[in-house]
């Protein structure tokens, strides 16, 4: 890569970093384990930063393919490979239960939906990105995401009514 | 209290632990990650005018300009290029970094180098030899000439091997396949002890293609039932020869079912919901034919990354059939047979495209096939068995657009082969009144 593309990276992975790492916190709720997926999703970056500086999108491509990695690693495990070591600075389920956090609530409600539900709510809700980005970054359909969205939020307003979030608006 | 679905998300994530991030780290990392795509940036750049500048016929629909080239092949797209303009290669082309001559295979099986290991050893393999049959093997340290025993594998009759790793050897193993099943074996660098799997639930019909990807899994191609279009075609064929050889170039293609399998559960087999033609891995990328062994009008690149896939026609000739596909860094290198010349001569070529399609160069002659050797060199081999000045081997310099001639035969044996890392290229050519081989691994620039 040209020094100036190199450049043009760096302020990028720089500049992107961090609202990466947020929406990947509320994608898998570990702060390390988010850390490693946006490292992991800029090497990746690299690799595709000047055809990425043509086509522009360069976040779009970023979110996506972060998404891909989680998404995959998630699949992965469901079919049986051994699941990530207890996360010791998150509320355990009991912190939830006694109710003393609402972000802890909110972090473990989104830990019940599965994952592709989660996503968009994730993405419609705290990235504020439209149907079509979703459907963009997901590698889906609109009305994929249209459905699977709403039944995010049927979920989570079905379960923050056992929690401290009973009187969050949701949708 | 936040009690905004939105505000609640904005808020959980306001307070996070500091992390800066590393980007001398993140740049080493992306830097070694892009090291086997690099060059090719450039190859796709400077082909076109590179060629005109070597004096090699640059040729458009309907145009072909070279001396040796067919004149009723008007299907060739993009630059092409023909042995008759490689030059032969220089010192400093190519490093030779081990050989090894084997006088007559008549009379016994020889050692022969399997490939080369990603941390620059050569795998050697001798025999089977002896009542019991067995394979001898070794690692060669090209740099000290120092010998590494190895164990032998579990079955002599050895296979294809799949996987020359830091960590590991794999193997698909061909007496597995005799055997009416499927299967691998593994050796463990570490332990230097040798495992094997044998997949159940994998159809049982014939296979075409073998790969392992990026994620360690092994793929192959499951036939698919018999194509009514090809089948009609090749009966055609068949009428049209009238009892001469019959050309089948031209017939529709076939296709092949993409199944997956572990390395490590014998029971984790995946059918992966895709039919493919031939199919080749990157590092981050799996390029795949629509079909094989006969025409074939669409080519698709997946980013593993991403999920995302793409597709063109890679403007093949009409009347080609796929025979061999690779991919490297951005490079998808496809072998055909295109029927016969007037002249009774076969019409091959070596087609180079980027995975975006865009067409590089065309390699066209008598009995050649290619591969993809890494981003910057494609090795193309003719066979002729002395029947055309052309045999030998060839280096094709994405980046130089040069055409280079390293050898001038080739063994009619063939034996050997096997993984290389990239920039490392490997030949044989005959020796002893074509009774025995020699075999060359090389590091190119």
């Amino acid at each position: 890569m040209r020094r100036a593309d190199e450049a043009a990276f760096e302020e990028f992975a720089v500049a992107a970093q961090s609202r990466l790492r947020s929406t990947a916190y509320l994608m898998c709720g570990d702060w390390h384990h988010a850390s490693d997926l946006v490292q992991d999703t800029l090497v990746r970056l690299y690799v595709a930063w000047p055809r990425l500086q043509r086509q522009g999108a360069e976040l779009a491509y970023a979110r996506r393919t972060m998404l891909n990695l989680l998404l995959d690693q998630r699949r992965r495990r469901s079919s049986g490979e051994v699941p990530r070591a207890e996360d010791d600075t998150r509320p355990s389920g009991e912190d939830v239960a006694e109710a003393v956090s609402t972000r802890a609530a909110l972090l473990a409600t989104l830990d019940r939906l599965p994952p592709r539900q989660r996503a968009c709510v994730v993405l419609r809700y705290f990235d504020d990105l439209s149907v079509a980005d979703t459907a963009a970054a997901l590698g889906c359909t609109e009305g994929t995401v249209k459905s699977q969205t709403a039944r995010g939020l049927d979920a989570l307003r079905a379960l923050v009514a056992e929690t401290s979030l009973a009187d969050l608006r949701i949708g | 209290m936040v009690n905004d679905l939105r505000e609640l998300l904005r808020d959980s994530v306001s307070d996070a632990p500091h992390d800066d991030l590393d980007t001398t780290q993140l740049l080493a990392a992306g830097r070694s990650r892009v090291r086997r795509r690099r060059a090719v940036q450039l190859a796709a750049a400077t082909a076109a005018v590179g060629l005109v500048a070597a004096g090699a016929s640059l040729v458009g629909p309907g145009l072909l300009g070279n001396r040796a080239a067919p004149i009723d092949r008007p299907d060739l797209v993009g630059p092409v290029l023909h042995l008759e303009d490689a030059v032969e290669a220089g010192r400093g082309d190519v490093e030779v970094v081990a050989r090894h001559t084997e006088e007559n295979l008549n009379r016994a099986n020889g050692s022969h180098y399997y490939g080369v290991t990603d941390d620059g050893l050569v795998l050697v393999g001798d025999g089977p030899h002896g009542i019991r049959n067995e394979l001898d093997l070794w690692f060669l340290d090209p740099e000290t000439g120092e010998e590494q025993p190895l164990p032998s594998p579990p079955d002599s009759d050895w296979g294809q091997v799949l996987e020359l790793s830091e960590d590991r050897i794999v193997v698909y193993s061909y007496g597995m396949v005799t055997a009416d099943t499927t299967g691998a074996y593994v050796l463990d660098r570490e332990t230097l002890e040798w495992s094997e799997v044998r997949w159940s639930g994998l159809p049982e019909r014939d296979q075409r293609g073998v790969a392992i990807g990026p994620d360690g899994r092994v793929y192959l191609g499951v036939a698919m039932s018999p194509d009514e279009q090809r089948e009609a075609d090749l009966q055609a064929a068949r009428d049209a020869a009238g009892g001469r050889e019959v050309d089948d170039s031209g017939v529709t293609g076939e296709r092949y079912a993409l199944w997956s399998a572990s390395l490590t559960d014998a029971t984790d087999v995946r059918d992966e919901d895709l039919a493919v033609g031939s199919f080749a891995f990157d590092e981050d990328t799996m390029a795949w034919s629509a079909r094989t062994n006969g025409t074939n009008d669409r080519v698709f690149v997946k980013d593993l990354d991403t999920g995302e896939v793409t597709d063109f026609d890679p403007m093949s000739g009409r009347r080609c059939n796929l025979l061999d596909f690779g991919l490297a860094g951005e490079q998808v290198v496809l072998s055909q047979y295109c029927g016969d010349l007037p002249e009774k001569q076969r019409d091959d070529r070596v087609q180079v495209v980027t995975t975006d399609g865009e067409p590089v160069v065309t390699v066209q002659s008598t009995s050649i096939d290619g591969a993809a050797v890494d981003d910057r060199w494609v090795e193309v081999q003719a066979q002729t068995l002395g029947q055309d000045s052309t045999d030998g081997t060839y280096l094709y310099d994405l980046e130089t657009d040069r055409l280079l001639r390293v050898s001038d035969a080739l063994s009619n044996f063939a034996i050997g082969g096997g993984p290389m890392p990239p920039g490392y290229v490997m030949w044989n050519q005959p020796v002893n009144d074509r009774r025995g081989q020699e075999e060359v691994i090389a590091r190119l620039p």
